[in-house]
């Protein structure tokens, strides 16, 4: 009796060892080639410097201590082959802690700034792409740092992407990255991630290159034109000088912005398939035509609602303040607190929706938008005729009903979190207006919020907006689903010491 | 067959015009009549009370009412069988008309608004039979008794809707009647309380009608307030509404009780009609099996603590005063009755309140009350399942193959009542979304857009900003209010029905081109 009960419970006992071996074995793997990155990354930074001969000593020593310890070990750490979505999600969180870490120490280190919430701060909105800065004096620090600053950025958007590549088939299969466009592969015949996390290196940093050439060419000097070409492709935000892109008054410049920051919006997919000659694919993608639209809509709205505000000039001023909205791109427009409600609406309204999906840009994101629509659309035609069978398409593809589901409670998780968000910073002194745009922006990976000062940011508005800025660049699903296994954990080991007081009490 | 008259074959009666089948317009026509003998009580006080002359314009409306409800009653009749289809026109129609209608006495008389100001007249109809209690009538302590509390029964009327009046003498309709009632009412299904849906729905409204008379009775034990206040009031806040024939609502009297009494009616009526039913024939614990009405107590509870301390602690008030205002102030919120108690020395302006606290209130007037109530908003019970749809979310991310019921109380609720409440979801942020930005380009600023939306999708009353209960909705302009009216009947008829009865009106005017 005792022989049969024994395999069950001991093959219960080594799938879970398994599954936790997976979680630890990846996590790890994810920590340290996010070390590595970093590391390079530093290293990087310092040679900028040391070009434009700046201190840059400690730079380097980082980057080389990060990248040479983290390889020494990421060589030997195993991958599963196939990992479980939680594993991945633990991955996901530590490497960007990691990163957060790593960025905290340069910031301190090299004497960015001497406070250690600063730091943090700063690393955060650095890899969630959020032009949430509070670094004073930007112009003052030296080149290495600057570069390391729009690094963060560029290198943040690569893992949002990474991550949507490596955890997203898993379980929002249709929804992400393999969409309706022609030739994209689907669950079945996903291309390996490795083969996936190419292609996106590739369009990623093919886009990021152009980007740089392009701002060289407007007029930016060499450090420049990469700080803001890193943080334009990865709708991040940064720059090196107050005033966001308003500091170089140029046309050429911003006209520059405007096209690669459309361009941030557009999936990595669509890109890719384009750069591969399948032009076609452009026009049949549902969600690119529906961006589209949505930016040129939004721009002439925003042209008629401050046309008596400058008047053929607002035509310009929209066209940039509606793309770097729409991409969660965080240059902030040049005046736009000042602009009518109606075109502050506008804006808000566009910085919620975000871009394409497959991007590394926030907001709730077009993809989910058309399909919690026909969602709706087609519980309505069921209220008429009950027994139809309506699939929910988004293009020419259906979507799965798990996918939809999950999107229903990405939707439903987005709106409490922005309610959260307003609570939270009203709570710490935000007026309601400019705590309801900074939630929604901070949430949106954007930063700046028309209504909202965040220049000079308490510790209450500074823990509120981190949350949700992370809980915004990882989809939040990998948090919430690493959040609430700590809890669950906590209370698990606080129910076992409870248990265990009384018997080992008699 | 055709339809006989009472038994006696077609053939014996005199010959008459043929009359066509529809749905929606004999509706349309019943509903009317029942708006005729409010209007003939309004012009009695009108006429007694002798404090203006609106009576003939009452009078009038009532006569022109009629007269249409008449024709189209008897014009038309209703088809041999009800398709699914042809219930939301019916619901979309019959509160436009009522609507209209109802306005007429406002446009009649011009002390009161006049036909130069059709728009503010039609804006207070619908606030009123949408029982949102927003206003745009100022100095209304000047205005007639009569007029006032026409006011005040369109509220009435619309707490518990015309089209479930309608039912409850329409045993014509056979099969479309339980369609038309959850077109209608708020809430998941209509609870069945008698074997025909006519006898549900009378039952309903005699509950309805019993909890006015019972508040209405509470209030006018209160020392200071009369029968006339105690009965416009009642009428109001059994309705959820929130329109008061006095420009301070309840602040006017200066009384605690009164506050007490209006809260305690107020809760009544966000709770559900069907279970007071129920209580009454008995089964005293029917409420604690309902899981979204012990929740929306908890809620107030909940909201009351939270804001108390909020004042208490942040905006120095005596904790006895906070504790006051925020209890009323939340039960008129939650309930989305739209009352307010500015009084002197008081805090009843909650738009002045802590940014936070306000916060609570917004979120407050989004849930809304129980379902089956008289109440607006979301209703709990879609909250709860939106809530645990997100939680099974989260375990589907982490479990992609795991398959998780949601239940409430116990039952799990199917997944096509979830897919509904998670479309509701979709269409309200849509709504609110579109609403919002035409409100705010219309010149609202965005506290007082996005509240002003907010409070006509739930059928609120005041709003937060400019539009708070110190001041009213004439801080939006003219067109923005044409909006927010519109956004008012899309709350109260839970969004689906409006969406679908113009979808199925487009259709029809489409083919018959």
């Amino acid at each position: 009796m005792s022989a049969a009960a024994d395999p069950p419970a001991r093959r219960g006992s080594t799938g879970k060892r398994t599954r936790s071996r997976a979680g630890t074995d990846l996590a790890l793997w994810a920590s340290l080639w996010a070390s590595v990155v970093c590391g390079l990354g530093l290293v990087l930074s310092g040679l900028v410097g040391l070009a434009d001969r700046a201190p840059a000593a400690g730079l380097l020593g980082l980057g080389v201590g990060c990248s040479a310890v983290a390889w020494l070990y990421a060589r030997r750490a195993r991958v599963p082959s196939q990992p479980p979505p939680g594993a991945i999600f633990v991955a996901a969180c530590s490497a960007w802690c990691v990163m957060i870490l790593i960025s905290t120490a340069a910031y301190l280190v090299t004497g960015a700034t001497g406070s250690l919430p600063d730091a943090v701060f700063e690393s955060i909105a650095g890899f969630c792409t959020t032009n949430l800065s509070v670094l004073p004096q930007l112009e003052s620090l030296p080149a290495g740092v600057l570069f390391w600053r729009a690094l963060t950025q560029w290198l943040g958007g690569f893992a949002a992407l990474a991550l949507l590549a490596g955890a997203l088939p898993l379980y929002v299969p249709a929804l992400v990255l393999p969409g309706d466009n022609a030739g994209l592969p689907d669950r079945a015949s996903a291309p390996p991630f490795a083969t996936q996390l190419r292609r996106i290196a590739v369009v990623y940093g093919a886009v990021g290159g152009l980007c740089a050439a392009a701002y060289a060419i407007a007029g930016m000097g060499a450090l420049d034109a990469f700080s803001y070409a890193f943080s334009t492709v990865s709708t991040g935000g940064f720059g090196n000088h107050p005033g966001g892109l308003g500091y170089f008054d140029s046309t050429a410049v911003e006209s520059v912005a405007t096209v690669f920051m459309a361009l941030a919006g557009v999936s990595v997919v669509t890109l890719w398939w384009a750069v591969r000659g399948r032009w076609g694919v452009l026009w049949r993608s549902f969600e690119l035509r529906a961006y589209l639209a949505l930016l040129a809509v939004g721009i002439a709205a925003v042209t008629a609602l401050t046309w008596s505000d400058g008047g053929p000039e607002a035509l310009r001023r929209a066209a940039v303040a509606v793309t770097a909205v729409s991409s969660s791109t965080g240059f902030e427009p040049a005046g736009w607190s000042g602009w009518s409600w109606g075109a502050q609406a506008v804006v808000v309204a566009l910085i919620a929706t975000g871009g394409m999906a497959g991007t590394a840009g926030g907001g709730f994101q077009m993809r989910r938008a058309i399909a919690a629509a026909r969602y709706a659309y087609r519980e309505l035609v069921t209220e008429i005729h009950p027994h139809t069978v309506h699939v929910v398409k988004i293009g020419r593809r259906s979507v799965a009903e798990r996918p939809l589901a999950l999107l229903n409670g990405y939707q439903i998780l987005f709106a409490a979190a922005v309610l959260a968000g307003v609570f939270g910073l009203s709570l710490a002194g935000m007026d309601l207006w400019g705590g309801a745009t900074a939630s929604i922006s901070a949430l949106a990976t954007m930063g700046p919020a028309p209504g909202a000062d965040l220049g000079a940011l308490g510790g209450g508005e500074r823990t509120v907006l981190a949350v949700l800025m992370a809980l915004g660049r990882l989809s939040f699903f990998p948090l919430v689903v690493v959040a609430g296994g700590a809890v669950t954990g906590a209370r698990r080991l606080l129910l076992a010491e409870r248990s265990n007081g009384p018997r080992t009490h008699s | 067959m055709r339809r006989t008259f009472r038994g006696v074959s077609e053939f014996t009666l005199v010959p008459r015009a043929p009359r066509h089948e529809n749905l929606s317009l004999h509706v349309v026509g019943l509903a009317l009549l029942f708006l005729v003998p409010g209007m003939l009580i309004a012009t009695l006080v009108e006429w007694g009370s002798a404090t203006s002359d609106g009576e003939w314009p009452l009078l009038l409306a009532a006569l022109i009412t009629v007269a249409v409800g008449v024709i189209l009653f008897r014009g038309f009749r209703p088809p041999d069988d009800v398709r699914p289809s042809d219930v939301f026109p019916v619901v979309v129609w019959t509160w436009l008309s009522c609507s209209l209608l109802g306005a007429l006495p406002y446009v009649l008389d011009a002390d009161f608004f006049g036909w130069s100001q059709w728009d503010s007249a039609l804006f207070e109809s619908i606030s009123g039979f949408t029982a949102s209690g927003s206003t745009v009538l100022v100095d209304i302590d000047t205005h007639g008794r009569g007029m006032l509390l026409w006011r005040q029964l369109t509220q009435w009327y619309g707490g518990m809707g015309m089209v479930v009046l309608a039912v409850s003498v329409l045993p014509l309709l056979g099969v479309g009647g339980q369609e038309l009632m959850r077109a209608e009412t708020p809430g998941p299904e209509s609870d069945r309380l008698a074997p025909r849906i006519s006898g549900t729905a009378k039952r309903l409204w005699l509950v309805y009608a019993g909890l006015t008379v019972v508040i209405a009775v509470a209030l006018f034990a209160v020392p200071g307030v009369g029968l006339y206040d105690a009965v416009a009031h009642a009428l109001t806040v059994a309705g959820t509404g929130g329109f008061s024939p006095y420009g301070g609502s309840i602040g006017h009297f200066e009384s605690l009780a009164a506050e007490l009494v209006m809260a305690g009616g107020m809760i009544a009526g966000a709770m559900s009609f069907s279970l007071h039913y129920r209580a009454l024939r008995g089964d005293w614990r029917v409420y604690r099996r309902a899981s979204d009405q012990m929740l929306f107590l908890k809620i107030l509870a909940s909201a009351t603590a939270v804001i108390t301390l909020l004042l208490w602690l942040r905006q120095g008030a005596s904790f006895g005063l906070s504790l006051r205002d925020s209890f009323f102030n939340v039960v008129t919120l939650a309930t989305s009755g739209g009352f307010h108690n500015i009084r002197p020395g008081g805090l009843g302006d909650f738009a002045a309140w802590t940014p936070p606290a306000q916060v609570v209130l917004g979120v407050l007037m989004l849930i809304g009350g129980g379902a089956g109530s008289t109440s607006g908003g979301m209703k709990v019970f879609r909250a709860q399942i939106s809530a645990a749809h997100a939680l099974r979310t989260v375990r589907l991310a982490r479990r992609p193959r795991s398959v998780v019921p949601i239940k409430l109380g116990g039952a799990v609720i199917p997944e096509p009542a979830v897919g509904r409440v998670l479309a509701f979801g979709t269409l309200y942020i849509m709504s609110f979304g579109v609403g919002t930005l035409i409100v705010a380009s219309l010149g609202a600023d965005p506290v007082t857009a996005v509240s002003g939306v907010i409070s006509a999708l739930s059928n609120m009353g005041p709003a937060l900003g400019e539009a708070g209960p110190s001041s009213n909705f004439t801080v939006f302009a003219r067109p923005a209010r044409l909006v927010l009216a519109g956004l008012m009947i899309v709350g109260r008829l839970e969004i689906t029905a409006v969406f679908l009865g113009a979808a199925v009106i487009v259709r029809h005017l489409l083919r018959h081109r």
